[in-house]
């Protein structure tokens, strides 16, 4: 172990609150709207897929259909905006209530499936979701607009009881924070009784029920506060682009995507997400840029390519190895005896 | 009265006759031994109790109560722990966060939790190697790992499935020394075992079943001398070379 000396845990110490500085300060020297939109979706991703990563990574099964949760949460506060004046603020709650009532509903029968079933079964409800969507134009008093999609009625200026803003940088923040925020609560989670029974029965079923785990219980509770945070990410997104439609908030390959970057940035970790949104979003993005009018879904066959050779060489994901990379580095310049770990 | 009656058990698997109405009473503080061949029927009457299946017919009674059918959790929650013959340790993590999880069935408290865990590994002789990751345990450390997992969730009733099957004899030995410190402390033990030394030298009683029926149960010394058990064991001729290990 290299619990140890005092100076390297100062400069374990210095390189994270620099990091969390330089993190902070990004809109201060980058002005670029464009650029700060693409920091701001890679913030996005490691949200959802951090949320995702409650069910996916800690409950041990494979969900891809979580864009239907954040379809929910745009859906839902927009919605509310557009017919009721409700303000999203108010009306992220309203869906994430929603998302996680329909999570569990979800959850309760899909979690006792077996692996692929369950991930089956999710894709076949977000597919549902979204065709389901695409074919009502109006639900009582609310206007859905079928395949169109909707827009967020525009408001003058920034207008923080209305989430909307003319400048990227609010956005910059608000996504920061929640991303910190949901990091945090997967840290304190995974470290109470809930937290070691979700993941022991995401491992090892039998031996977690004979160690009094009702292990179909967790699965359902994790499912549950996962969709609550993944539909607030929702409500963002419909704030950040204003504008959003039944194939591209409900898609199959948003929900792939989540998926993806949290296999090859490390499933059931808490820095895994995050470290795969930093290696797949510029890819998405570039594809997206570049290709999109001759190759659309490129992205997604990188990625896959991507996720072969991490689970040849690293199938617990990149997190493992960058932290391993990072406590050498670490040990080397604070010039600590170099421990082989077992 | 008895701490756990098991009343004409069955457990079919479409037409196999796992177990076959067995019968037996534990009392509290024994240590209790079930054996026979390979196939026989001993996890399968072990799961019936633990709640991994419901039997199909007869009856589970732990402590007076009729628990037939319990779930797993619930079982546990009786205080009745388990080991699996195939052990399950949760491999990506360290041997301590294995026994926490057992030790939560007590305290939310995740402090709480790991220092009774560790009490227990420390008992299993395991302290020192709380840090280490189940996946890189040996074979003897992953039995020891299963055994104090379930001792975490402080049972009255330890069910322990073939625990000693793969260590080397002086390993047999030291795990046989915290099975009577186990039950000096109040613990109830009924464990399968195909280690003959081990099973006759610690139990009290014993049960016998092939084909998923009760043979008889006794005394070490009248198992060991039954007739019908060394049938069992040898087959009709009393064939040449059996199990080596077979005979007491
Ligand atoms: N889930 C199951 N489905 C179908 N058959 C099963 C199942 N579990 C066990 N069996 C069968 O029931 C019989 C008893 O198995 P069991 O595992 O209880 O034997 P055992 O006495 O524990 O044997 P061993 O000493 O090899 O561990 C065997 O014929 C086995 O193939
Ligand atoms: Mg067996």
């Amino acid at each position: 172990m290299n619990s140890g000396s005092t100076k390297r845990k100062t400069i374990d110490t210095m390189l994270k609150l620099a990091l969390a500085v330089f993190v902070f300060t990004i809109p201060v020297w980058l002005s670029s709207p464009t650029y700060l939109q693409i920091l701001i979706m890679l913030f996005l991703f490691a949200y959802l897929t951090t949320t995702w990563n409650l069910v996916g990574g800690f409950a041990g099964v494979l969900p891809l259909g979580h864009s239907a949760y954040v379809g929910i949460g745009a859906y839902t506060s927009t919605v509310l905006f557009i017919s009721l004046g409700v303000s999203p603020w108010i009306g992220m709650w309203a869906g994430a209530l929603i998302a996680a009532v329909v999570g569990v509903f979800i959850g309760i029968p899909t979690l006792k499936l077996r692996g692929a079933y369950f991930a089956l079964s999710t894709m076949a409800f977000g597919e549902g979701i979204r065709v389901l969507v695409e074919n009502t134009m109006q639900l009582g008093p609310f206007t859905i607009n079928g395949p169109r999609g909707i827009s967020v009625p525009l408001l003058p200026g920034n207008n923080l009881l209305a989430y909307q803003f003319t400048s990227k940088v609010p956005y910059y923040y608000i996504i920061l924070l929640m991303l910190c925020v949901v990091i945090f609560i997967t840290w304190w989670f995974s470290r109470t009784r809930p937290g070691y029974y979700l993941a022991a029965g995401g491992e090892e079923p039998e031996a977690a029920q004979a160690l009094g785990v009702n292990v179909a219980r967790y699965k359902v509770l994790a499912m549950g506060i996962s969709c609550f945070l993944t539909a607030l990410g929702g409500t963002f997104l419909a704030q950040l682009t204003l504008y959003f439609y039944p194939k591209q908030i409900l898609g199959l390959d948003f929900s792939f995507e989540l998926a993806f970057i949290a296999l090859i940035g490390g499933r059931g970790t808490i820095a895994g997400p995050v470290v795969g949104a930093l290696l797949l979003r510029p890819v998405s993005e570039l594809t997206r840029i570049y290709l999109s009018s001759t190759l659309p879904g490129l992205h997604l066959v990188i990625f896959g390519l991507v996720l072969i050779l991490v689970m040849l060489f690293q199938p617990r994901g990149l997190v493992e190895p960058l932290e391993r990379a990072y406590n050498w580095f670490l040990d080397r310049i604070s010039g600590e005896r170099k421990e082989v770990k077992s | 009265m008895a701490l756990l009656e098991v009343r004409n058990v069955s457990k079919h698997f479409g037409g196999l006759k796992a177990v076959d109405e067995v019968t037996l009473s534990i009392e509290k503080g024994q240590i209790y031994g079930l054996i026979g061949p390979n196939g026989a029927g001993k996890s399968t009457l072990f799961n019936c109790v633990a709640g991994t299946y419901a039997p199909t017919m007869g009856a589970i009674i732990y402590d007076g109560r009729d628990v037939t059918g319990w779930k797993p959790w619930d079982i546990c929650k009786l205080r009745i722990g388990r080991t699996f013959q195939i052990v399950k340790p949760f491999q990506s993590r360290t041997v301590l966060y294995n026994a926490t999880v057992g030790a939560f069935i007590r305290t939310s408290n995740r402090s709480e939790a790991e220092d009774r865990a560790m009490e227990v590994l420390r008992k299993f002789h395991l302290g020192d190697k709380a840090g280490v990751l189940a996946k890189n345990l040996t074979i003897a450390d992953r039995k020891r790992l299963e055994m104090a997992r379930a001792m975490a969730t402080d049972p009255e009733m330890l069910l322990m499935d073939e625990c000693m099957a793969g260590l080397r004899p002086n390993e047999v030995d030291e795990t046989l020394d915290v099975l009577r410190e186990i039950r000096s402390q109040g613990v109830t033990i009924f464990m399968i075992e195909h280690i003959m030394r081990a099973i006759m030298s610690v139990s009290d009683k014993i049960t016998v079943i092939q084909f998923g029926r009760k043979i008889m149960d006794g005394t070490p010394g009248e198992v060991a001398n039954d007739e019908r058990v060394i049938k069992a064991y040898l087959g009709e001729s009393y064939g040449a070379g059996g199990d080596g290990n077979v005979t007491a």
